[in-house]
């Protein structure tokens, strides 16, 4: 089996991958303008097909990753992965049925991982660029981050279902990620907002209490929230990036109005 | 149902952090979040594998100079919702 080699970079984040070719063409081509900065230390990503191993029984996003301490295993019917951030590496196993998208979660994976252990936090959240401000539209799966992503047109969009936040001197900026729809070709923007999507027929912002805010990041702070020995840093994390950013419950409905309220608010 | 002899324990993967006057509590294996307030705080820092659900909503009415029916009946209702949502495990029973 062929294999090739294709990279990821985001903010301070690399991934150096070594891929069989059936699964890297489509990863390549999303991939082709997501390249690491040069002097970025890449993590080594191996992926190999191993036909010995049990068929699939579903989609690889279904495993839950078992973390801890940053070394995180994803074992299922087709499936055998680790992640280890202190050796820098990861290793996916896979059923040739295995899909383009399970490799790509594999990497989401390790995308978490590095991200969190050089200072970053990938997120689930929809990234919105209004009037310069990035704003992160967040909340569990169906709390709306498409839709809402979808009514801030004509405003870029980093990513409507995952960012990648990562701090610099002028505070914490969003980044795009690859893994989802976007809008436009902004990359990053500063942080200016943290808001929670809730679906209503009125349009409000409410503050959040500093414990429901925190609760609410690290429930949506993909992979890490399930590590028991990384989760009380993955919370002082979440606690300085909202000792300077606002986080709110944003009730909104199907229509643009939102924005108008942001504006009033926070703009 | 959780009776009043029954002991409890935080479960021991539950994370915890004070944020302002709320007690964040995560459950990692569940990808989970509970927010108490400081009542419930204190009740879960008092929980600890040996104390009687008798015993924890006494200590409480002392402090929070509450009537004591009052506090037993806010303490089994909450130690019955975190036992439900896995922030709590049942360690046996002291008459």
């Amino acid at each position: 089996m062929n294999t090739a080699c294709c990279a990821l970079g985001i903010a301070g984040t690399a991934l150096r991958v070594n891929v069989p070719e059936p699964w890297l063409t489509p990863l390549g081509a999303a991939w082709a303008s997501w390249a690491p900065a040069a002097e970025t230390r890449p993590w080594s990503i191996v992926i190999a097909e191993d036909a010995d191993l049990a068929e699939p029984e579903g989609p690889l996003f279904a495993v839950r990753p078992r973390c801890r301490g940053g070394m995180c295993a994803l074992l299922a019917p087709g499936f055998a992965g680790d992640v280890n951030a202190g050796q820098g590496v990861g290793h996916l196993y896979a059923h040739p049925a295995a899909t383009p998208a399970d490799v790509g979660y594999f990497l989401r994976v390790a995308l978490a991982v590095q991200a969190f252990a050089r200072g970053g936090i990938l997120f689930h959240a929809a990234g919105v660029v209004h009037r310069d401000k990035g704003y992160a539209l967040f909340g569990v799966s169906g709390s709306g981050k498409t839709t809402a992503a979808h009514f801030s047109a004509p405003d870029p969009v980093l990513n409507d279902d995952l960012l990648l936040l990562w701090p610099s001197a002028g505070g914490w900026q969003i980044y795009a990620t690859p893994f989802g729809k976007r809008r436009g070709d902004v990359r990053h923007a500063v942080l200016h907002g943290l808001l929670r999507l809730v679906q209503d027929s009125d349009v409000f912002l409410a503050p959040l209490s500093p414990g429901q805010a925190l609760g609410e990041l690290v429930s949506n702070t993909p992979v890490l929230a399930a590590d028991a020995l990384w989760l009380p840093d993955v919370l002082s994390r979440w606690e300085t990036v909202l000792a300077g950013t606002p986080a709110y419950a944003l009730h909104f409905r199907r229509d643009p109005s939102f924005w108008e309220v942001i504006d009033a608010e926070l703009g | 149902m959780l009776s009043w002899d029954d002991v409890l324990a935080v479960e021991s993967t539950v994370v915890t952090r004070e944020s302002g006057h709320e007690l964040v509590v995560v459950l990692p294996e569940q990808g989970k979040f509970v927010v108490l307030n400081a009542t419930g705080a204190r009740m879960l820092h008092l929980t600890d594998g040996k104390r009687t659900l008798r015993e924890i909503a006494n200590v409480m009415a002392g402090e929070f100079d509450a009537a004591p029916a009052q506090v037993e009946s806010d303490v089994l209702r909450l130690a019955q919702s975190l036992l439900e949502r896995g922030a709590m495990v049942a360690t046996g029973q002291n008459p």
